[in-house]
């Protein structure tokens, strides 16, 4: 339930595996991103069909940056403190691994549910 | 349109109330309501502050609250585990290894009691500067941490002279964790050191009975290698805050202090 809401389906587990993917994915597109600013960015390019919550999103976030994958940055903006998240060296190449993880999953799913247009 | 420092400080006491007393965590959450706020009263303008705040809080406070809990036990964990991997250190297996080496050679000329005092004295010492460290970063009040070195104070010098009281290490640890807690969320800060002492005197007598009770076990020297084992847990819980501190510094640039 804390994990990923959706408009129109309620099974959020295959989607829990690839938070991470998701937001590691975002920031390698740009320098630096605040929580908000993620969620919101996940909702525009899906449409609204996927709306991360808090509960899910800085529990990752926190995590990735544990694992030296994410830095933090301290700046103050509208009378109030942001954090922002950037990736680090290690986390750069994280994103190429996670990322062809993810192809390759996808391909996979691909030929075992679609095969006509899974196979090359 | 960007809140006012006032309906900033409204959302702050809003999540300090609904016990997020950690500034890291606090920091991160206000930034992310009073964007979803201002980006709703964009959207509708003919909205109050507080109207759309309510409406937030109706639909995400149980997330809120939960990343919360989660973080909460990820900082006592970490610091924990680094306070157990600080033993590690080179300085301190040296240090370790002279605590063995030197009692045989001093033999504290006191009385088992005092020794006993002495110990209990400093691991006392160490629960409650633990504490006033933590609560002086504003990250944590160390809540069940606090009750593991509780039960570490009372236990650990038992068990030196009995090692069947680890049997009951665990359900005092949760037991004294447990009742920190609810002392901390019924009455102000200062009751927290009342209750301390308390539950050291409650405790105190027991400790010296059960002592006496299995004095068979006791060697002649495992009191002043106590004491030497203590003064290295202090050594080990200096070296760990201070690195811990440190860290905090560099990262929020001094926002704590």
């Amino acid at each position: 339930m804390f994990v990923i809401r959706f408009r129109t389906m309620s099974n959020s587990k295959l989607y829990k595996g690839s938070l991470a993917t998701i937001i590691l994915k975002l920031l390698s597109q740009q320098d630096k991103m605040y929580g908000y600013e993620i969620t919101q960015k996940v909702k525009g390019l899906t449409k609204g069909e996927l709306n991360i919550t808090e509960g899910a999103l800085y529990p990752a976030l926190h995590k990735l940056e544990a694992e030296g994958v994410l830095e933090v940055e301290v700046m103050r903006v509208d009378n109030r403190l942001r954090k922002y998240y950037r990736l680090t060296e290690k986390g750069e190449k994280e994103t190429v691994s996670k990322l062809a993880e993810l192809e390759g999953y996808i391909k996979n799913m691909q030929v075992l549910f679609n095969p006509k247009f899974g196979l090359e | 349109m960007s809140l006012s420092k006032d309906e900033l400080q409204f959302i702050d006491t809003y999540l300090k109330n609904s016990d997020v007393i950690y500034t890291d965590v606090r920091m991160e959450l206000i930034d992310h309501i009073a964007t979803a706020i201002e980006m709703e009263l964009e959207e509708n303008s003919n909205e109050t502050f507080y109207e759309v705040f309510k409406a937030y809080m109706v639909t995400n406070k149980k997330s809120l609250l939960k990343n919360v809990e989660e973080q909460k036990t990820k900082v006592r964990d970490k610091v924990i585990m680094r306070f157990g991997e600080g033993f590690l250190a080179k300085d301190v297996l040296f240090l370790i290894v002279l605590s063995i080496i030197v009692p045989g050679f001093i033999g504290l000329n006191f009385s088992e009691d005092i020794k006993l005092g002495i110990n209990l004295a400093l691991c006392l010492g160490m629960v409650l500067y633990y504490h006033i460290q933590f609560h002086k970063t504003k990250m944590t009040s160390a809540g069940a941490g606090l009750g593991v070195l509780i039960a570490y104070a009372i236990y650990l010098p038992i068990y030196v002279k009995n090692p069947m009281a680890l049997l009951f290490l665990v359900p005092i640890s949760l037991l004294a964790g447990r009742l920190y807690r609810i002392i901390k969320k019924k009455f102000h800060e200062g009751w927290l050191f009342a209750f301390l002492f308390l539950f050291i005197a409650i405790v105190s007598p027991l400790f010296i009975w059960f002592t006496k009770k299995s004095a068979q076990f006791v060697t002649e020297n495992i009191l002043e290698g106590y004491f030497f084992f203590q003064l290295i847990m202090w050594y080990v819980l200096f070296k760990t805050l201070a690195a811990y501190k440190k860290e905090l510094d560099k990262k929020y640039k001094g926002i704590f202090c």
